[in-house]
């Protein structure tokens, strides 16, 4: 109906889930040992358990956690009105990596399905709710409140690595962002939170639109503003905790992803809420068949890679917002 | 007596400082009102009020004479539409969205409401520019659009003619004795320019420095040498406009 960018959203969409499928496809076959698709269909063979147990669980992992992150960078965005806005940058990923460091040094396993992601609920939670109040007051620094949170929230979690000497490997290279540790049930844990919150966050798609808006016209068009930027808020931030929790913090994603949706397709959010998830997705499976395949041995965190071409991005938007005034 | 609008001993402002003290406003349905007064005297906040941004005291402030500390924020919606002075309106939407928005208090999407708003405020050739691509004139008049759209009966316009032309001020007065004739709606305007409210206005309140209702009634009859004296404490003089035979104040 409208003509305002070049291609239509059903074009994008297709274009999107077929790239999906293909680098799909393409990351089964890389790895460190060299193996057809076919054996999928295998029994009990070396290179069935490889695709099953360690290829497909974290390549849908890095899929749904590209996805979680890119819609609550969507939310962020919009619940804030700044396009700069990432769980990363404003130091909800932290609130998360500082109380799991914390549950690590009490003695809690990495690998506890339970303690773990309710740790990482709970920081979150609080970050995020630093940074809502900050945004009451202060709406024009919040990306510098939300880098500092980060800083403070990190120099704690690295007193607390430091101090927890017999798991200090584990969690650096975990903090940095890696899905090296993802399992078939950690994958479908963040794959069902991905499409419950997802949904919950779509349903709301017009008043995220309406939210863009000044707060006294979202008031005056019946947005209960301030309940409605709290469901969301704690909705993207429980979704990020426990992305957290699995893969550690890979920064930018939220940012990247959305960012380059609205470039292409515009900033309706009942249509960047299919879009942004798709191109995170495909994004961080990406940026992960790199991580695991560009070193010969071992693997570099993806969290690297997303960090260096998100922050990239960051400069870039940021000068670019600069020169607009 | 029916008022959209309805106000009993109505205290207002913010912590630091009270703005509006004592107000006694019934609203008259069907007509064209305006609220005047100096600058500071309260006149944006009472629209914070009427949008529940601030909270009032209990039983102090009534729509379709309803308590509003006892309407929910979507019900508010439906009893009255405002149209902001100051708006932020944001990138890559289109003029069609932006009016689209008035009907989320209805959960409706009726696309033949929005063009119908749309005629009525003389958009309707801008349906699929980018709102940020109008002038602020016409922006003003797709905003006057989105508060059709709400299918409210009473409209507040905050301050609706800054920035305007004459021909969008003639057009927008058209446009709003319209929407009274043939909509039955009840419009609320907060204004600064006088003589507007001396020409086109039924009604209009005259706020004083302290937050209170100086004196109210018909425009020719409230807006005197006296009263403008009083209130912003300067002297004016008027004329007879030979075509409307109106009074226009001469600064």
């Amino acid at each position: 109906m409208l003509k305002k960018y070049k291609f239509k959203f059903n074009t994008i969409t297709l274009f999107l889930v077929l790239l999906l499928i293909l680098f799909t496809f393409i990351a089964l076959n890389m790895g460190s040992v060299n193996i057809k698709i076919s054996s999928l269909f295998e029994e009990g063979t070396m290179e069935s358990f490889i695709l099953r147990k360690i290829r497909i669980p974290r390549i849908m992992g890095s899929i749904f956690v590209g996805a979680i992150l890119s819609v609550a960078g969507v939310v962020f965005q919009t619940i804030f009105k700044n396009d700069l806005a990432d769980s990363y940058l404003l130091g909800i990923s932290s609130g998360a990596t500082f109380s799991i460091s914390l549950a690590s040094l009490l003695g809690f396993s990495l690998q506890n399905l339970l303690a773990l992601p309710l740790a990482a609920f709970s920081g979150s939670l609080f970050a995020a709710f630093v940074i809502l109040l900050i945004s009451r007051r202060n709406q024009d620094n919040l990306i510098l409140f939300g880098i500092s949170l980060n800083f403070l929230l990190s120099s704690l979690t690295n007193l607390f690595v430091y101090l927890n000497k017999g798991q200090r490997d584990k969690i650096i290279f975990w903090s940095m962002g890696s899905f090296s540790s993802m399992t078939t049930e950690k994958m479908l844990l963040v794959g069902v939170f991905f499409i419950i919150t997802t949904l919950l966050i779509y349903k709301r798609n017009k008043e995220l639109d309406i939210l863009l808006l000044d707060e006294q016209s979202a008031l005056s068009l019946g947005v209960n503003v301030k309940k409605e930027k709290l469901i969301l808020l704690i909705l993207s931030s429980l979704s990020t905790a426990l992305a957290v929790c699995f893969c550690g913090v890979i920064g930018f994603v939220g940012l990247m992803a959305p960012h380059l949706v609205r470039t292409v397709n515009g900033p309706n959010n009942k249509q960047l809420l299919i879009l942004a998830p798709l191109t995170g997705g495909l994004l961080m499976l990406i940026s992960d068949t790199f991580s695991r395949t560009i070193l010969p041995a071992g693997e570099l965190p993806v969290g690297i890679i997303t960090s260096f071409f998100g922050a990239t991005l960051f400069i870039s938007i940021a000068y670019r917002r600069k020169r607009n005034g | 007596m029916d008022n959209p609008i309805k106000t009993v001993n109505f205290t207002g402002g913010y912590p630091e400082k009270v703005v509006l003290k004592d107000l006694e406003l019934k609203l008259p349905k069907g007509q064209l009102s305006a609220l005047i007064g100096p600058n500071g005297s309260g006149k944006s906040t009472f629209v914070k009020y009427l949008v529940k941004d601030l909270k009032p005291l209990p039983y102090t402030l009534y729509l379709e004479n309803k308590d509003i500390t006892e309407i929910k924020q979507n019900e508010n919606a439906t009893l009255i539409s405002t149209v902001n002075q100051t708006n932020h309106l944001p990138e890559g939407f289109s003029v069609f969205e932006i009016v689209q928005m008035g009907q989320y208090n209805q959960r409706i999407n009726d696309k033949n409401k929005v063009l119908k708003a749309l005629k009525l405020t003389h958009t309707l050739k801008f349906q699929n520019q980018m709102i940020n691509s109008l002038s602020i004139g016409q922006q003003q008049m797709v905003l006057l659009a989105r508060s059709i759209c709400q299918n409210t009966d009473t409209i507040v316009l905050d301050e609706p003619f800054n920035n305007l032309d004459i021909n969008h001020t003639q057009l927008l007065l058209k446009i709003l004795r319209d929407l009274i004739k043939n909509e039955n709606k009840t419009i609320f305007c907060i204004m600064h320019d006088l003589n507007l409210v001396l020409s086109y206005f039924d009604y209009c309140f005259l706020l004083s420095k302290n937050g209170k209702i100086y004196c109210q009634g018909k425009p020719e009859e409230t807006i005197t040498p006296e009263s403008i004296k009083s209130v912003y404490n300067t002297t004016v003089n008027f004329i007879i406009n030979p075509g409307t035979s109106k009074k226009v104040i001469i600064v």
